[in-house]
């Protein structure tokens, strides 16, 4: 049983989907207002998605008044108001996510629209945390979460300004736009947990999906699917759309319809469980455990069995595997389906083994019962991220008198923990191996660790619900040796890592901490002008009992003006921030604004303060960015003088497979002569066409492209030259295997990646060409990989900013494995 | 180790006759004799040493065992291999280990061992060590680090 068998698949997820704020999307069967479906994409929305929002229109459409309601529940009540302290008539506010042993409830059930006075009440609500966000038409508040207790006060949620998003659904074949396709976009901040929310639209005649009250600091998780088509799962970033209209373009790829039943060991229908798509061979039995290892959870992707426990699903032509997943039964897999389009595949079977159970009971510190607690079972080396909280394939919470119990238990080492808000367990290790019920487990909630502070202004004013996130930072030198890095740290609790919001004096609690040194993060709860990021401020080793104060950086204005060679005003441009570090000036610049500008005046406001690269680009214009750091100061103007940009040669040219067909989302690399270390990439579109960054007239240049299983050899454009067609060849490739020395530190989860040699490190400046992780013993391999010189890159294990890789040339040979030993012990500490 | 030896000469030999085309790797430090003639050898170091044969015999069937030990040869001797010579040294190496196995011989050729080549550092028995309590390729890291970074029971004195 390795380990990286249940790590791998967040793992790639983070990294497909760079995300920040992923939320969850829960799906279960059985949405009562549900209409009948009729298609393919509405039999998939009917089992994938029970647990739906409704659309802006439905919101008036209260469900079944028992539906998710508990009989002795609490009135979850509160109010909504703008930063100016009027009431935000009209709001929606959204349970995003409630208590894992609450009975569920339709999404209908889960929204409640605040009156004239901007109060509202969600009736019947069982005890426990839940997550809300409110939103208006042009307003949306912060995730924010709520303890519901009996006599708990009325909680208050601040909006603000929000984006309107416009989704354009197409096909990838023609792409011509897909009227009537389902567009669901998550909602929540992953920072604060799991959020099985979403807002759901239908595109309209000209393909576009419309939603408003869209928060502008998170990332939105997007699905979009329609009849004939397999559903396409995205994520869209906040940082890449720093305006109030976002605008997205998803293409849906024609998929095949596959559909067939999930039954037990002993033929039982198996209701409820999810059912994703897989393509390729299959992982091998007992590859799938403690965690559902669908990308999403299974919130937009899985369909779901009826009471009959079938299920339909359209998904990409070709082979895979249709792999359940049921809290109640081992995780189980069909291999070997070969979709196609136009040519439904019927009577899919997939058979799912019962698994061991666990039952006990947690307790206070002083051994009383602890109620609602929430409970998981877990493993020591998994390292929790909240986003992925309810991705936990065994989760409940506690009755009145602390009980739990688990069903469908993988036989293996594996722990329980549990917590509240103010308090939390260590881990309880249990060796399920040869177990078929383990019985009376005893869980305390031992640790009790408390931060509070207050997050302000620059002026000392408070900040009133700013965003404070933490994780558990360890001591180093306490470190034993353990398996994994996660082991050591304890980062499987739930506790050593999430967020909380500042109430309206800025001030902020979190508890039941376990014992440890923590890093905290605050953030503003509004968008600025930049990258979400930017505008937040960071406190380290902060120890449990302390009191801190964070000040947020202020917020500044940044002018300048435009002009081309001649002087003349430049009208249309993009601005993009990056925050300075010495790795920044050769690196590409993130996504920036655009500006229009008749006189080519520049002025931006709301910049926090910091130190930054600023970057001018746009239509036929060399890139122009500053040479040193620019400091923005809160309440001041940073006076870019003017800025002379040049006019360049645009490069356009197609990616061709040596068949002369050509080959869509390719790596086009480009080195200029004058910086021959400094690559800029760009990607081939559907037809295989790319326009390379604008170069200055006269450039001599060397272009590559690359795809995940051929490459190209470098390819020289001329001075003058404006296009220029590369060649994809078929170069032999080879593995790159390696260990990985570190006696000091655990060296499982390291990250190895494989760049070309140049300027900058991994993602500041070098594009990872490969990465992986280091298994037992420091052991990697890298395969496929083009033959050539390239540098390997080994994370330390006590990384400081700016000094986080060790590096080694390597020649990789063709067709060969290359051997390489990254001894950290030769490496002077950072 | 001296046996070690033996088969890293064997499998460098074979390496460069089933593939003529990579540059030939530097030739392992000729294997000393083995002998068993009383020059003083640290008792604590010959133990460690069995006790590193009885491991390496532990983990005989650990495929990440012999991955992650031919990796850090293969890496110290620059040598780009395919799978078939991968093979092949691993093949000579645990037939080589079977025979001094059968032997009963691992604690003489430790002897011998020490008596002609670098002795490990206290730090590399510590790291082995620990590493041999916890798993199998651990112990292929930490082993392989001693034996072919350092030098210890392959590098003459």
């Amino acid at each position: 049983m390795g380990n990286k068998r249940y790590r791998w698949w967040p793992v790639a997820l983070l990294i497909v989907l760079a995300v920040f704020g992923l939320r969850r999307l829960a799906c279960e069967s059985g949405d009562s207002h549900e209409a009948t479906p009729t298609t393919a994409a509405d039999r998939e929305r009917a089992g994938g998605a029970a647990l739906r929002a409704s659309s802006r229109a439905a919101l008036d459409d209260e469900g079944p008044d028992e539906d998710g309601a508990v009989a002795d529940g609490l009135t979850l009540a509160g109010r909504v108001i703008y930063p100016d302290g009027r009431a935000a008539g009209g709001a929606a506010v959204r349970l995003l996510s409630r208590p894992s042993g609450a009975p569920h409830a339709s999404m209908t059930r889960r929204i409640a629209r605040t009156d004239a006075n901007g109060a509202f009440a969600l009736a019947r609500q069982a005890q426990g945390d839940y997550l809300l966000e409110a939103e208006t038409e042009d307003a949306v508040s912060p995730t924010t979460p709520v303890r519901l207790v009996a006599g708990s006060q009325p909680v208050t949620l601040m909006v603000f300004p929000s984006a309107a998003l416009a989704i354009h659904v197409r096909s990838a074949v023609d792409h011509k736009p897909i009227p009537d396709a389902t567009v669901k976009l998550g909602i929540g901040s992953g920072l604060f947990g799991a959020s099985d929310a979403y807002m759901l639209e239908r595109t309209d005649a000209a393909g576009v999906a419309r939603f408003k009250g869209v928060a502008r600091i998170d990332n939105h998780p997007v699905y979009a699917v329609a009849d004939g088509f397999a559903g396409t799962f995205d994520n869209i970033r906040a940082n890449e759309h720093l305006l109030s209209d976002w605008d997205v373009t998803i293409d849906l790829q024609p998929g095949g319809e596959v559909s067939g039943r999930v039954i037990d060991e002993r033929g039982v229908p198996v209701p409820g469980a999810k059912v994703g798509w897989e393509p390729g061979q299959g992982e091998r039995d007992g590859a799938y455990t403690f965690v559902t290892p669908l990308a999403d959870g299974g919130h937009y992707i899985a369909a779901v069995t009826d009471a009959t426990g079938a299920f339909h699903k359209t998904v990409p032509p070709g082979l895979g595997c249709l792999v359940a997943v049921h809290p109640s039964h081992l995780t189980a897999q069909a291999c070997g389906v070969r979709t196609a389009i136009g040519q439904p595949r019927t009577g899919v079977q997939i058979v799912m083994k019962s698994g061991a159970k666990i039952s006990g009971i947690v307790v206070t510190a002083d051994g009383k019962p602890a109620p609602r607690a929430e409970v998981i079972v877990t493993e020591p080396s998994w390292e929790h991220i909240p986003r992925l909280s309810d991705s936990y394939r065994s989760r409940t919470t506690t009755d009145a008198e602390g009980r739990f119990s688990f069903d469908g238990v993988d036989r293996m080492p594996l722990a329980v923990t549990a917590w509240t808000d103010d308090a939390s367990s260590d881990l309880v290790e249990l060796d399920m191996r040869g177990t078929a019920d383990k019985q009376g487990v005893r869980i305390v909630l031992a640790n009790t660790g408390v931060l509070t502070g207050t997050v302000t202004e620059e002026d000392a004013g408070p900040a009133p619900f700013a965003i404070v996130s933490y994780f558990i930072a360890p001591d180093i030198s306490e470190i034993k040796f353990v398996k994994t890095e996660a082991e050591s740290r304890g980062l499987a609790l739930p506790k050593s890592i999430g967020a909380t919001l500042c109430d309206a004096d800025g001030k902020f609690r979190v508890a039941g901490l376990p014992p440890g040194v923590y890093t905290l993060r605050a953030q503003r709860p509004g968008a600025t002008s930049v990258p979400p990021q930017y505008s937040a401020v960071w406190k380290e080793k902060v120890a449990l009992g302390s009191n801190v104060t964070m000040v947020l950086p202020g917020l500044g204005t940044i002018t300048g003006r435009v002009v081309d060679g001649d002087g003349r005003p430049v009208s249309t441009y993009v601005v993009s921030f990056a925050m300075f570090e010495p790795a920044m000036q050769n690196a590409a610049m993130p996504p920036g604004r655009p500006v229009e500008s008749a006189d080519g005046a520049l002025k931006i406001d709301g910049v926090p303060a910091n130190k930054y690269i600023v970057a001018v680009t746009g239509p036929g214009i060399v890139e122009w960015r500053t040479s040193r750091p620019i400091e923005v100061r809160g309440g001041s103007v940073t006076d870019l003088g003017t800025i002379t940009v040049t006019t360049g040669t645009t490069i356009t040219g197609r990616v061709l497979s040596r068949a002369g067909e050509p080959v869509r989302n390719a790596d086009i690399t480009m080195a200029t002569a004058d910086k021959p270390d400094v690559y800029q990439h760009a990607s081939s579109d559907d037809e295989g066409s790319f326009t390379l960054p604008v170069v200055k007239k006269g450039t001599v240049m060397r272009v590559r492209a690359s795809t995940e299983s051929t490459t190209s050899d470098w390819v020289a454009v001329a001075p003058g030259a404006t296009t220029v067609d590369i060649v994809l060849s078929d170069p032999t490739r080879g593995t790159v295997r390696g260990v990985l020395v570190d006696p000091e530190h655990p060296v499982i989860d390291r990250v190895i990646v494989l760049t070309l040699p140049g300027a900058g490190a991994p993602g500041e400046g070098l594009k990872p060409e490969a990465t992986t992780t280091a298994l037992d013993g420091g052991r990697f391999t890298l395969d496929n990989v083009p033959a050539g010189a390239y540098v390997l890159w080994a994370h330390r294990a006590q990384a400081k900013p700016g000094d986080e890789w060790v590096s080694r040339p390597i020649t990789v040979a063709g067709a060969k494995d290359t051997s390489i030993v990254i001894d950290m012990t030769q490496e002077p500490t950072p | 180790m001296t046996r070690l030896l033996v088969a890293l000469a064997l499998v460098t030999a074979c390496s460069k006759s089933s593939d003529p085309k990579p540059a030939p790797a530097p030739a392992p430090p000729p294997p000393p004799p083995v002998s068993t003639s009383g020059s003083a050898t640290d008792p604590t170091l010959v133990k460690f040493c069995t006790q590193c044969y009885f491991k390496v015999m532990d983990c005989f069937k650990d495929a990440q065992f012999w991955q992650i030990f031919s990796t850090m040869y293969f890496a110290n001797t620059n040598l780009a291999v395919d799978d078939t010579e991968r093979e092949h040294w691993i093949g000579v190496m645990k037939e080589d280990m079977l025979k001094l196995y059968n032997e009963h011989g691992f604690e003489q050729n430790c002897q011998a061992s020490l008596e002609h080549t670098k002795a490990p550092s206290e730090k590399s028995v510590k790291a082995v060590t620990e590493a041999a309590n916890a798993s199998c390729a651990a112990f292929a890291s930490a082993f392989g680090y001693m034996v072919f970074n350092e030098g210890a029971f392959h590098q003459p004195k």
